[in-house]
């Protein structure tokens, strides 16, 4: 997720506004702070002050919410004037780190994720209420989900069908999902069967073995 | 806009076929103007309501007043006679201004539809365009007037328990909605209420006669029909049995008819009157209906990848 940042230096009196791909970490030492996570690198902000430990806090996306996490830093990261471990951030919140005082500019963090931006131009993402299909979107401007911190606008209708869209052991249609990679749908003749590879292995079944998962006497 | 008052004032139907966001603006007006005529009936209303008792009030006052005189002298005679006068006319006043408003109620209760049929199709539409094309037309044939109209009885019977009295059945296909999903899926939703109404002469013990009547619930039925393509969803035949055990629908209400074949569901649920037909009730119920089918479908589209 992108988001933009903005502070007033209290060095140099200079803005500071930079436009940051999440991860981002905060601290006083660059080196201190961490290259990558999870495999994405980090955007690392020094923050030079002595009331600033080396690397005080993350800012990352966390079930499609944006949170900040300190660092266990002696002084303590401050959101919206209270002190916090963590806490997830929403547009206009207030990040006090040491005399830093950075604010999460509003609507910055909507921006549709470049992760989910195809070599196309267009959002990967899987989206639709009754059956899921690619966005294709090339903004976030009218997109539903995009104006959902958790990326569930339909959350509460969801909420009606409990286990929509599973299919997993315990729900319905288990049986069929667990062997979906053995149907072969014939769309020519309407036929639906199985695979020849799973002939095969029917094949190489024992006759006794056959009986046996049938509960045969 | 596609709302004729004169057309409306006839008949109380809305019938269209267009793009979602236009039918939502459509019935953002109706419940506009719904709600103007709720406000100017209750205020009619209000206007009859103190015309009459004003009329009753000055009249009978009028008529005491007429005895009292009668009896006094001279010179309370003549205040007491135009004070009469005066009074009825006031009453005939109040009684002219009584029928001007209710005359005006009458007209304005033309215009007075039952909210959750109008608020019930907005909020329908909202969810199903979540899967449709941003210019997709959809039918929507909308029937706003009461479920107990002349038009709608479909028979008489005589009344099974009180001798003299009948029963008459009401049918009411409120709501008929058209439309394709993105998937090429065509929808056909549609409720149906029934009703009933038993009436008669009924004899107290006394020896008076009574006329009574009275009206009550019988079922909504719900209808889904989906047609879908046979290439998309052709496998759905493997779970042509079991596909009534993915619905899920609320509590109070029933699968009438569930039929699968490779070309299109129909599941047809039944709501009780114990079950309140309110807004919120069946948004849940047609909204799990679409869930349930699609969730039958999603597994065919599973199954039904060509390798």
């Amino acid at each position: 997720m992108q988001i933009q940042l903005s502070w007033i230096d209290p060095v140099t009196s200079e803005r500071r506004e930079p436009l940051l791909e999440t991860p981002v970490a905060l601290g006083r030492e660059f080196a201190s702070m961490p290259q990558e996570i999870d495999g994405n690198r980090v955007a690392r902000i020094v923050l030079a002050s002595e009331r600033v430990a080396e690397y005080h806090a993350l800012i990352d996306v966390a079930n499609g919410e944006l949170i900040v996490v300190d660092q266990n830093s002696s002084t303590g990261t401050l959101i919206n004037s209270v002190r916090l471990p963590s806490s997830t951030l929403i547009d206009g919140d207030r990040l006090q780190i040491g005399p830093y005082e950075i604010q999460l500019n509003p609507s910055s963090s909507q921006t549709t994720s470049s992760s989910e931006i195809g070599a196309s131009g267009e959002c990967d993402r899987m989206v639709g209420f009754l059956f899921k299909r690619r966005c294709g979107r090339t903004t976030n401007i009218g997109c539903p989900y995009c104006s959902y911190p958790d990326n569930n606008p339909y959350y509460y209708d969801y909420s009606y069908y409990s286990g929509y869209g599973n299919y997993n052991r315990g729900y319905w249609g288990s049986n069929y999902y667990d062997n979906r990679d053995r149907y072969y749908y014939d769309p020519e003749t309407g036929n639906v069967d199985f695979t020849e590879a799973d002939n095969m292995s029917l094949e190489g079944e024992m006759d006794a073995d056959f009986e046996m998962d049938m509960g045969a006497s | 806009m596609s709302i004729n008052l004169e057309t409306l004032r006839k008949s109380p139907t809305y019938s269209v076929t267009a793009a979602v966001s236009d039918i939502v603006k459509d019935l953002r007006e109706l419940a506009t103007l719904d709600r103007a005529s709720e406000a100017k009936q209750t205020e009619f209303g209000n206007l009859v309501t103190k015309c009459v008792v004003g009329a009753i009030t000055s009249i009978v006052i009028a008529f005491i007043l007429m005895i009292v005189v009668g009896e006094m002298g001279d010179g309370f005679q003549l205040f007491g006679n135009i004070l009469t006068i005066l009074l009825l006319c006031v009453g005939v006043g109040c009684t002219i201004v009584a029928i001007y408003a209710g005359i005006r109620e009458s007209k304005y209760s033309r215009f007075n539809f039952p909210n959750h049929r109008y608020a019930l199709t907005e909020k329908i539409l909202e969810m199903l365009e979540r899967d449709m094309d941003k210019e997709a037309k959809v039918s929507v044939h909308l029937v706003l007037s009461p479920a107990n109209q002349d038009s709608k009885r479909i028979k008489t019977v005589k009344h099974p328990l009180k001798s003299g009295f009948k029963i008459d059945f009401f049918q009411d296909d409120w709501l008929k909605m058209e439309g394709q999903f993105l998937d090429k899926t065509r929808f056909v939703l549609t409720t149906s209420e029934l009703n009933q109404t038993a009436y008669g002469w009924k004899t107290s013990r006394s020896g008076k006669s009574k006329y009574k009547t009275k009206s009550k619930a019988k079922r909504l039925d719900i209808s889904l029909n989906l047609t879908y393509p046979q290439r998309r969803y052709g496998a759905i035949k493997v779970l042509n049995n079991e596909a009534v055990n993915a619905v899920k629908i609320p509590k109070l209400t029933n699968v009438k008819r569930m039929r699968v074949t490779d070309k299109g569901i129909n599941l047809v649920v039944k709501m009780s009157p114990s079950m309140p037909w309110n807004q919120e009730a069946l948004y849940q119920t047609i909204t799990m209906m679409f869930l349930s089918v699609y969730q039958v479908l999603n597994l065919a589209r599973m199954l039904s990848k060509a390798k």
